[in-house]
Parts: structure tokens; sequence; C-alpha cells
């Protein structure tokens, strides 16, 4: 999936790397609401917590379905959680902030979330 | 802890693990969390995005501003986006399952049809007119485009409405046209806004100008002055005339005719006529003005020499009156009887009539010296011209205020020698000669002569008659110069000189 900002092909940001780099990976369906608002709070997310050490790879599901079986998708927007390791999965738009710190075992800054 | 147990606890985790994913799946779906799901089916896995899923697609086409359709490759309209239903001023249930091709404008019918017929070739695209539902006519842009969907052939009709464009255009042809037309005009032409800043104006009105002046007040750009009785004639300054005259242009009012002048520059001293009206808008409402300067400086300088004239004439014919009088009194003095008073009396009102032909003839401004001699002296020419009258010098113009005190100097003279002189002989000859002694100087001398000869021979007057007496009055007092006559046996010769003044009296021809 081509996006703004991307150089090239899937990867949508790509900032650096390091021990404690976050290596992501969204599956999107096409322009569907829930995929769209999922790129939008992933950004956000990312560039609040994670800002310098951050990867994602989004992956249009509508232009190339088979791709789903990699990592088993059944249901779209969903966020896998390649590094650092173990593999996590969080389904939905990412539109519950606290979630998805926890999902991405990052709990310790739902505190900070809280107090914006 | 055995190989076993850990084996199966690391199986457990696993499992456990699975079993969350699972259930986080589940419950994103049941909390309406995702809108698309993987199925895997026989031609291998396949996206099924849920309800909702298109309507961001369903938006952008109901809130473009273009109109959007889906049409059957015969015509007919399956869908159409309610933008389009705007334009043509219908209602949308209207719309679908009618013919689109009636909403085209008749002339572009046909090639509506044309573009069906190639649009499965690849997009066309064409200008045309929809006839809206109050049969009012809007231009559009009209692209069409195969359209499949799920096998079905469709076409796609994107429909553009360029009115805006158009006028656009409209207006930009009229601007060329205006600013062409200002460039031609001769007149000086400026148009303002409704602050009185020129936005525009004519190359005559540029050269006007003192300096480059869109963007400047017209009073500014413009130094005009006004001789208007409620300003006590001391000229009423220049920003004052314009902002008083474009407010009233722009409250609607066609100002005609104010008399200016240009103070200063180049063009200083010119006189117009400062003309202005509105310029109207689309919806008539005055958005600035016209002004127009007609330039009446011929004019003015015509009437301040008809003033002139007028002036000149009155105090003429008061001057002629007095002439005339005092001619039939010295004649009637030196009259022994009415016939020779008749005579006499008549060759001089002659001679003063002969002199106005001359001047009603150069439009008394300037009389020719030589054809003034030429006139006078005609009758006394004979038919078969066997007597010579010589007239010779250089050409010299004579105020109006000479020319009849010199006619009848030469008069005098003519009449003078046709009774005793050389004109009344076939053999005798005269000359009427002059020299102008310009040499540089601003008041240059003319010298003229009249010389008779081989007449009969001459006897000096034993006292000066009326003829004689009005020469010297004249000479000495109207032209303001020096006479003196010699009566040579041979002939009578008059020497006379005057100052040939520039600005009032006789000046150099040309």
């Amino acid at each position: 999936m081509q996006l703004a900002g991307s150089p090239k092909g899937d990867v949508m940001y790509n900032n650096s790397a390091g021990n404690d780099h976050y290596n992501l990976k969204l599956y999107i369906a096409g322009q569907t609401p829930k995929s769209i608002a999922a790129i939008a709070n992933l950004k956000r997310l990312c560039e609040q917590h994670l800002a310098g050490r951050y990867n994602v790879e989004v992956v249009d599901l509508v232009e190339n379905p088979r791709l789903a079986q990699n990592d088993q998708i059944v249901a779209i927007p969903t966020l896998i959680r390649k590094l650092p390791e173990p593999v996590r999965r969080i389904i939905g738009d990412l539109s519950n902030t606290e979630r998805v710190l926890v999902g991405l075992e990052l709990n310790h800054l739902i505190d900070q979330e809280q107090a914006r | 802890m055995s190989a076993g147990v850990m084996e199966i606890q690391g199986e457990l985790a696993a499992l456990k693990a699975r079993l969350e994913d699972a259930e986080e799946t589940l419950e994103a779906i049941r909390m309406g969390q995702v809108d698309a799901l993987v199925v895997h089916g026989p031609h291998g896995d396949q996206v099924y995005t849920l309800k909702g899923a298109q309507e961001p697609y369903r938006l952008l086409v109901e809130r473009m501003q273009e109109g959007a359709l889906t049409i059957a490759p015969d015509g007919t309209v399956l869908y159409s986006n309610r933008r389009f239903a705007e334009l043509l001023g219908v209602q949308l249930e209207a719309l679908v399952g009618t013919q689109l091709s009636v909403h085209f404008h008749a002339k572009d019918k046909p090639e509506f049809q044309r573009m069906l017929e190639v649009a499965a070739g690849g997009p066309v695209r064409r200008e045309v007119s929809f006839v809206r539902k109050d049969r009012s006519l809007f231009p559009a842009l009209v692209s069409v485009n195969a359209l499949p969907i799920d096998g079905i052939s469709g076409l796609s009709v994107i429909v553009t409405d360029i009115t805006d464009h158009k006028r656009a255009q409209e207006i930009e042809a009229a601007e060329r046209f205006t600013r062409s037309i200002l460039e031609q005009l001769t007149d000086p032409v400026i148009v303002c806004d409704r602050d009185g800043r020129i936005t525009n104006l004519s190359r005559a009105a540029e050269q006007l100008a003192a300096a480059p002046s869109i963007g400047v007040k017209l009073g500014e750009a413009f130094r005009l002055r006004t001789d208007r009785a409620d300003t006590a004639g001391s000229g009423c300054s220049a920003a004052d005339i314009a902002e008083e005259i474009v407010k009233e242009a722009v409250r609607g009012k066609t100002v005609q005719g104010v008399e200016v002048r240009l103070a200063g520059g180049t063009n200083g001293g010119q006189h117009f006529l400062f003309s202005a009206g509105p310029l109207l808008s689309r919806d008539q409402k005055a958005i600035g003005c016209i002004v127009t300067l007609t330039d009446i400086t011929p004019r003015k300088r015509f009437e301040e020499q008809q003033r002139i004239l007028l002036a000149e004439l009155n105090h003429r014919v008061k001057n002629n009156l007095a002439v005339v009088y005092s001619i039939a009194m010295q004649t009637l003095r030196n009259s022994t009887d009415l016939a020779s008073f008749s005579s006499a009396f008549e060759g001089r009102l002659n001679a003063l009539s002969l002199a106005h032909n001359v001047l009603t003839q150069s439009g008394w401004q300037r009389a020719d010296l030589k054809t003034l001699a030429e006139q006078v002296l005609a009758p006394y020419r004979a038919a078969d011209d066997t007597r010579a009258i010589r007239i010779d010098g250089p050409p010299v113009s004579i105020s109006p205020q000479f020319v009849l005190p010199l006619s009848l100097v030469f008069h005098e003279l003519a009449t003078n020698s046709a009774k005793y002189g050389a004109l009344s002989t076939s053999t005798g000859e005269l000359t009427v000669a002059w020299t102008l002694d310009a040499g540089g100087a601003a008041e240059p001398l003319l010298a003229l002569s009249w010389t008779e000869r081989n007449g009969p021979k001459v006897v000096r007057p034993e006292r000066a008659g009326f003829g004689t007496t009005l020469i010297n009055y004249t000479i000495a007092y109207e032209l303001d110069g020096e006479v003196a006559l010699d009566y040579r046996e041979d002939g009578l010769v008059c020497a006379l000189k005057f100052l040939v003044r520039r600005a009032d009296g006789p000046v150099l021809a040309g």
C-alpha cells in the first residue's frame, strides 16, 4: 500500500532501530472506515510514545488477500507486534488507546496517556 | 520437572495465547471494532467488507461537486448522485431509469450517442450543454468511461458544470476587448474604482498623466484646475474636483462637461471637458466610474480669438464712422460744388471699402501689403495695361489696424496722380516699392516709396489739399511714422517710413 510520506511500498514509518525497537504490521482492507481510523490512531500513538524507535508496515488485503495467511488474519483491521517478541495482535480500529498500550505491553504509559 | 511436563506446559501456554487471540477476535467483531473479514474459500482467501465499509466511497461520490452517474450502454441512468440532480433541477428519484440523452441540448444529442459508442474503447470527454428543468442551459464538460460491474458492462459519466469557467472566459475576453478599445481611444479615458483610484486608463490618458498612475487617486495623477464661479476664479484644487466628481459618478450620477485645465507638466494649460459616469457591475451596481477628458484647447483658443476680434470689430466700426464723418466734413470743405464733392467722397469711401475687402479675405487676421496696394490701384490700371504700375517688395503682412490707414493713403496718392500726375497721362509710370530693414531688430523699419515718372510737369500746389493733410495725419498719428512728399518736376515722390511692430503692428509674412 502506497501512503503519503512513505518512500517505498508498504513501509509507513521507519524510524531507526535499537534494542527496544517496535516492528509493527497493520492489516487493513482498502479504505473501510475502520481501516482509515486504525491508520490514523496508530500513527498518533507511535509518534507520541515510540518516536524514533518503531516502524510500521501497512498491508492492504483488498489488493492482495493471500497475505492474510502469513499472520492468520481473520478480522480487519489487525495490528501485529512483530518485535519486541513475543508476537502480539490487537484487533480493531485502535481507538481504545489504553487497550492498545496494554496490547503493545506499554502499560507504564497508560497514566501518562490519561493525564493528557 | 520432566521434559514431558515442560512440553505440555509449553503447549498449554501456546494454546492459551491462541485462545486469547480467538477471544479477542470474537470480542472485536461483536463490539463492531472490525469492518472486514478474511474468508478462506475455494479460490483462496477473500476479503469481505461488512456493512458500512463502502461508506467513504459513497460519501465521496455523493459529496463531490461534479455530477456522477452510472449508465447502461444504451444511455439509461442506473445511478446518479444528488449533485447531478441538483444541476438539472430535478428530483433524484425521477432521474434513475430515464435516458440521460433527454437532458442534453438537442444539438449535442448526436454527439452523446457517438460518445456512448466509443466509450468502451477508452475514456471520451466533450463540452456540451444540458437543459435544466426550467429550460435554461448550462455548459458542462462530460466524460464517459467504461465501468465493468460484476461482469455487467456499464459506463461511468462525470459531469462538470463549467458555467463559472465560461463566465471567467467571457470576462477575460471582455477585459481584452475593453483594453483594446482603451488603447485605441484618442481621448483620455480613465477608469476608477469606488475610492477614485485609477484601475485602467487609455493610452492618451497615460501620456497625459504626470507619472505611472494605476492605483493612484485620480486627483493626484491629473493636476486639474477649474475656474468655476463658486471658487472665485482661484482655481479649485485638483483633488477636490476629482473627488467630488468621482463621488457623484459612483452614486450613479452622470457628470457632464465640467471645464477644467491641466496645471503644470508638459501638457500644462491644456483645457478639457471633464465628464464622468458610473461603472456598473452585472447587477447594475456602481463599482467605480469612467472619466472622459475631451481636449477643448483648440476651441478655447478659438473662443479667445473670437472675443478679441469682436472687440476689434466694435472698435473699428466706431473708428470707421469717425473716419467717414471726418472725410465727409473735409471733402465738403474742399469741394466747390456738389458734383466734385460726390466724386471725391465716393472715391474715398471706395478706398475704405477695398481695404475692408482685403481684411475680410485674410479673415481679419493680417493683410498682405502687396495685395492691398494692388486692390487700391486696380481701378487705375487700364484694361490693356499700357500704363505701367509696378508694385514691388518683400512679403509683409499687416495687422488690421494698419490696413485702413494705408489703403486711404494709397487712395489719396492714386487720386492725386490720376488728377494731376503720372496716372493722368498714357505715358506716365508709377512704382510702389518697399524694403524691410529687418536687421534682427524687434521692430524692423518699413520704407515705402511712391514714385511717379513721365507724367505731366509737376507743380507744387499753393496750398495743401485734404489729400495731403490726410496722408500726413495718417502716417504721423495712425502709423506713428514719417512721410516726405517731394514734388519733383518729372513726378511726385512720396517716401513713407514706419516701424513694423511684431506684436500689434505689421509683421513679416510667414
